[in-house]
């Protein structure tokens, strides 16, 4: 008889598979609306692509480039203040939600931004620039804390053997550090690169126009502007194929360790005053590119106007983001162990490779693509209209799998080495064993997920393009429209609350706290 | 009283209990027609004051988002009227069978003749012609034509046409300017242009911060101006080749189960009450002819030009795609 904790798996995983299956059924066409081939003949379509291409290639460069600096400094300069701070800081950064730093960069870099007098006449905002500025935000921190755990990871010895045989910092950088550090440059690009091109939230609102829009935002505006399937199709097909190469290619690059909390470990050699400074200057330009457009936000949302402010509907979408958010994670937690409760149950390593396989596969499928996917396939036979919130839920669930189960596998398989005999010589019933053991174990892991997922679940703008309606309408896209509508003080102090509710439930569940 | 109704039905009471609550009539529309500046508030209480019943709006960005979001619901909309579509969407919609005869007999109102307005789906509840608006205390001298707006380097704000009403419009008036050559002249704009937004309010709330020379609107906003604030800072610039017109409709859906209702508020759009609230609401002309008007008002009478609204759908898929390609590049 199956154990009540394995129950659901194979169910679930057949589910995860059809969702995918039944989106590429949508894709397609499937008896309907054909892809649009015809766009290939358009200017339009291949400056979008060009576009989609050209900025995510932009966004990687530049942040693993500014990246490495500040890694190093970070990893090596011992007299460097508030590090461990600075590093969580990163974590916030790279889960933030895109509206809540998009709303800071406007009220910095934008037409009336503090920052503006100062940028010269010809700066523009909007495009290409505030693009990269943004998606720069978003993966810096990413990038400094993958680098950073790498320059960690160089051992003690080696530092001191460099040091005795008197390498210079240069021979010491190319023969020590370089190489330890080459392994994960093409992985980490790669990686920003691929979340880069399928960013909706940037783009769309701060594109500004046709001529800065990416494949994610031009499939959103088929659908949603002009109900044109057929192109939306296409649109989506283009950008699959490009994803899923690239990830099959990425993929081979290398594995990166970027959650784990830094370690300061052993003897470091000392660095010349020049090189010191230029990490010291590095460091500080990065703390002040992070935090200052977060901070901005206080100052732009004082100029608010209490009078008319919109606070009950403030209140009412941020009930309903929450509501959102807490299923979405929930999901995904009842998903994820659900998951391992098969992987664990399968013991040829085949079998486990293929169940990772239907967990992972999400990656490679655009949150948007899945999204049209599903929302043509369903469109005759159910109003999206009174169930889109369903979708909401579930989608953001399985796009935050493929995290969730890299999360866990290591604890997971940790457990089953350690007291997989231990439990089963104690005769535990399934559900005591689940509930007294397996889950306790895995607890601080599964609540860093829960945390994560459900700041990603709170930010979510694709899914939402696609499913959602004005009267659902979550905290992002609250603070789009009033950014949109030229409210900025209105948006600043809504993102300031998107922001505060992202932080604490980052900070309540964080691991430190769950095991005192 | 519905909720209370209701909650007795959740207790199980099954009383034959037959509707006894206030009707509802659900109105689709733009975003500026329901804000509290905007028409729909004093018409909400005028009509709900005459009907017996409860008429709630619901509001999309601009006028084509409008259109786009009745089609996504298809049968399953809640909106019992939609208002805010123009002569130009008006072959799509009811190509899509999103409307149903109204069945009003317009003789019945005192309609400009200008309109000549006939249609047994639709009916009129204001126009306006679309012009640039620009700032009289910067610029002394406004462009008087299209091909001077583009030949100047004066920074542009306009709307996107696939969802918003004036963009659309501007297409069709770039379209009757240029014809063939309307590609190069879209490319000239796009070099002018600050940004594309999604509706109106965006574009216009970006112009009243300063962010551009030119804004996309309708030659009666500068009345809005003029009327409300006592101000006459910004302009309708007059174009010699003439103004794109834009009749703005209402129609009852399809599926509406609240035809009555929804006809009588059409005919209510038409009343004289009515259209005396929308020319300094919406800041659009009235579609009759014994509303008085201020001064503001009769000042500019553009002459028009434009497309039928059947030549614009059948050219409508292919201009919106020279306008991307041409702006995108």
């Amino acid at each position: 008889m199956p154990r009540l904790d394995q129950l659901p798996g194979p169910l679930l995983l057949s589910g995860l598979l059809a969702v995918s299956l039944v989106a590429f059924w949508a894709l397609m066409g499937w008896g309907r609306s054909a892809a649009d081939v015809s766009l290939l003949s358009e200017p339009w379509f291949w400056q979008v692509l060009e576009f989609s291409l050209v900025q995510a290639l932009l966004s990687s460069v530049v942040s693993v480039l500014l990246a490495i600096p500040v890694a190093r400094a970070l990893a090596l300069d011992t007299g460097l203040v508030a590090k461990a701070w600075f590093l969580r800081w990163c974590l916030l950064c790279f889960v933030m939600p895109s509206l809540v730093l998009i709303t800071g960069l406007v009220a910095l870099f934008g037409r009336s931004g503090y920052l503006t007098p100062w940028l010269g006449e010809h700066w523009r905002f909007y495009g290409l620039n505030g693009i990269l500025l943004a998606h720069v935000f978003l993966n810096l921190p990413f990038a400094i804390r993958v680098f950073c755990h790498r320059w960690q990871m160089i051992p003690e010895t080696a530092w001191k053997l460099s040091s005795q045989l008197g390498f210079r910092t240069w021979q010491t950088f190319w023969l020590v550090e370089w190489p330890v550090l080459r392994g994960v440059i093409p992985a980490v690009a790669g990686f920003i690169f691929l979340l880069c091109f399928n960013s909706f939230a940037v783009v769309l609102a701060l594109g500004g126009g046709p001529s800065a829009s990416t494949l994610e935002v031009a499939i959103y505006q088929a659908l949603k502007y002009q109900f044109n399937p057929a192109e939306a199709l296409f649109l989506a097909w283009t950008q699959l194929l490009i994803v899923g190469v690239l990830y099959v290619l990425f993929r081979r690059l290398g594995k990166l360790e970027w959650l784990s909390p830094a370690q300061e470990t052993g003897w470091r050699p000392s660095q010349g005053a020049a090189i010191t400074l230029i990490g010291r200057c590095a460091y500080g330009m990065a703390v002040l590119f992070l935090v200052l457009p977060i901070l901005t936000l206080l100052p732009a949302a004082m100029r608010i106007n209490l009078a008319v402010f919109p606070w009950d509907e403030l209140m009412q979408v941020t009930l309903r983001s929450l509501g959102f958010a807490s299923l979405a994670s929930l999901c995904l937690l009842v998903c994820v162990v659900g998951v391992f409760s098969v992987w664990r149950q399968s013991t040829s390593a085949r079998r486990r490779a293929i169940i990772e396989a239907i967990a992972l596969h999400h990656l490679m499928i655009p949150g948007m693509v899945l999204s049209v996917g599903i929302y043509l396939f369903f469109l005759p036979y159910l109003s999206w209209h009174e169930w889109g919130w369903v979708a909401i839920i579930l989608l953001n669930t399985l796009v935050a799998l493929p995290f969730a189960f890299t999360q866990l596998k290591p604890a997971v398989f940790e457990y089953d080495q350690q007291y997989r005999r231990l439990v089963s010589d104690l005769k535990l019933g399934a559900w005591r064993h689940f509930y007294c053991v397996y889950v306790p174990y895995l607890r601080p892991t599964l609540q860093r997920v829960l945390g994560m997922s459900f700041v990603l679940a709170l930010g979510d703008m694709a899914i939402f393009s696609i499913f959602g309606r004005d009267e659902w309408r979550t905290l992002p896209w609250l603070i789009y429209s009033l950014a949109g509508s030229y409210r900025m003080a209105d948006a600043a102090l809504a993102a300031l609350l998107l922001m505060g509710i992202s932080m604490l439930v980052l900070r309540v569940l964080e691991p430190n706290n769950a095991s005192k | 009283m519905k909720s209370s109704l209701r909650l007795l039905s959740a207790l199980g009471l099954s009383l034959c209990i037959t509707t006894l609550s206030a009707k509802e009539l659900t109105v689709y529309t733009y975003s500026s027609f329901t804000s509290s500046w905007g028409p729909g508030p004093q018409l909400k209480t005028l009509f709900e004051a005459q009907c017996d019943c409860t008429l709630n709006y619901v509001s999309s960005d601009d006028g084509v988002s409008l259109l786009n979001r009745l089609r996504l619901e298809g049968a399953s909309t809640r909106a019992d009227v939609v208002l805010g579509l123009d002569d130009a969407l008006m072959e799509q919609t009811r190509a899509l069978g999103l409307v149903q005869p109204h069945q009003l007999e317009l003789s019945n109102w005192p309609l400009n003749p200008d309109l000549a307005w006939t249609d047994t789906d639709f009916i009129p509840f204001d126009y306006g012609y679309f012009a640039f608006i620009y700032d009289a205390h910067k610029i002394e001298t406004p462009v008087d034509s299209l091909e001077a707006l583009l030949n100047s380097d004066a920074s542009i704000i306009y709307q996107d046409p696939r969802t918003s009403t004036p963009g659309q419009g501007l297409m069709l008036w770039m379209q009757k300017v240029y014809g063939d050559d309307v590609q190069q002249a879209w490319q000239r704009l796009a070099r002018n242009t600050v940004t594309v937004t999604k509706g109106w309010s965006e574009a216009y709330g970006m112009f009243l911060q300063g962010e551009a020379d030119y804004v996309l609107s309708y030659t009666t906003s500068p009345a809005y101006h003029v009327v409300a604030e006592e101000s006459d800072q910004y302009q309708a610039a007059l174009f010699t080749e003439g103004h794109v017109a834009q009749i703005e409709l209402a129609a009852v859906t399809a599926p509406s189960q609240n035809v009555e209702l929804a006809q009588a508020f059409l005919s209510f759009l038409l009343s004289e009450d009515a259209q005396t609230v929308i020319p300094t609401t919406n800041w659009m002309l009235p579609v009759r002819t014994d509303i008085e008007l201020p001064e503001v008002f009769l000042q500019t009478q553009p002459q028009r030009i434009g497309f039928s609204p059947e030549e614009t759908e059948a050219g409508r898929e292919t201009w919106l795609r020279t306008w991307r390609n041409a702006v995108s590049r």
